[in-house]
């Protein structure tokens, strides 16, 4: 790998795309989706899908068809993922990490328990210079809180709702832009947005 | 208007239509918009069923006129074979208007059964599994 200049922050340099994780901390089958019905404590199945038919077509049959896609580049793709296994997403190998998650109350809905954006932030390693990008809506308390207590990681973040139906396409066309073309998260990001955005 | 329409309208009306966001939760449903559908149903329903009578006149009289002409023109063969072929044809046209429109009625009796029994959150259910699921055909577990 070329050496670049220590101020250059790592969202400006080059990924692969094995360097990438998605993490899902929702549910993604009818199983799952139902247990978290049944569950007060959970609030993305109960409270923001209404019901198992959308969900499986909007956001399950989506996955399931992309997915391969994903793995065929060497994406890491995480399955509902707990609380307690959040630290080993942020490994040297990891440059990029994608949340999907939940956020309710200022806190982050993990598959297993919430987590507040404290925790969350005491989670990362100290030396952690990756990216983290919360596919989460509107997640602005737990990006500032990050960024003061780990200034050398990068985050990333939307400060709309994000619909996650489109959210998994997009992802889809960026991996591509990444492995193919070689960008960094940047140029990538910036390419793709401009790709969707001439679609409109 | 289409029975995928009326239920097509509800969500609109109930901001249900949306896509799945991360955050937030969905909009509230109240009693009002469900007996606003229901109505909707009702009046649709009935506007089925004068269709269904009307469809099924047609059929008799194009039946009437088939058997009229055909005593009528029973020394020419060819001519009879026309009013077969024809009355066939035309019979077999009605016969798929009315299969469409006795499933449309069959759909809306039984969600005019549910639907006033059961909550306006679970009405959301019901309409989006109709609109998004098929029909089982396999057995499941």
């Amino acid at each position: 790998m070329a050496n670049y200049p220590s101020h250059i922050r790592n969202a400006e340099l080059p990924v692969k795309t094995d360097q990438c994780i998605l993490a899902f901390t929702i549910p993604l089958s009818q199983r799952e989706f139902f247990d978290h019905v049944k569950k007060p404590e959970k609030d993305f199945a109960r409270n923001c899908c209404s019901s198992w038919s959308k969900y499986r077509k909007e956001v399950v049959e989506v996955l399931s068809e992309l997915e391969p896609g994903y793995k065929r580049l060497g994406v890491q793709i995480i399955h509902r993922l707990k609380a307690n296994d959040l630290n080993s997403c942020f490994t040297q190998k990891c440059r990029y990490m994608i949340l999907i998650a939940h956020w309710y109350c200022n806190e982050v809905e993990f598959y297993d328990q919430m987590l507040s954006c404290t925790e969350f932030a005491s989670v990362i390693p100290e030396d952690y210079d990756g990216i983290i990008d919360l596919c989460v809506c509107t997640p602005e308390p737990l990006a500032q809180i990050i960024k003061d207590s780990r200034p050398d990681c990068t985050i990333r973040y939307s400060h709309t709702r994000a619909s996650l139906s489109f959210w998994l396409q997009f992802y889809n066309v960026f991996f591509h832009t990444i492995h193919k073309d070689e960008l960094s998260p940047n140029e990538a990001f910036e390419k793709v947005t401009k790709e969707f955005l001439n679609q409109l | 208007m289409k029975i995928e329409a009326i239920l097509t309208e509800f969500l609109e009306h109930t901001q249900r239509s949306k896509n799945i966001d991360m955050g937030g939760s969905v909009a509230a449903v109240n009693d009002d918009q469900k007996n606003l559908l229901v109505n909707n149903l009702i009046r649709e329903n009935q506007f089925n069923k004068s269709l269904i009578v009307v469809i099924t006149a047609m059929f008799v009289v194009l039946f009437g006129v088939a058997i009229f002409f055909c005593f009528y023109y029973r020394n020419s063969p060819q001519t009879m074979g026309i009013i077969f072929g024809g009355s066939f044809l035309g019979i077999m046209g009605i016969m798929k208007a009315l299969q469409g429109v006795w499933e449309k009625k069959c759909k809306m009796d039984m969600l005019l059964t549910i639907i006033p029994n059961i909550s306006a959150e679970q009405v959301v259910v019901v309409i989006e599994t109709l609109l998004n699921e098929k029909p089982a055909t396999a057995s499941v577990n």
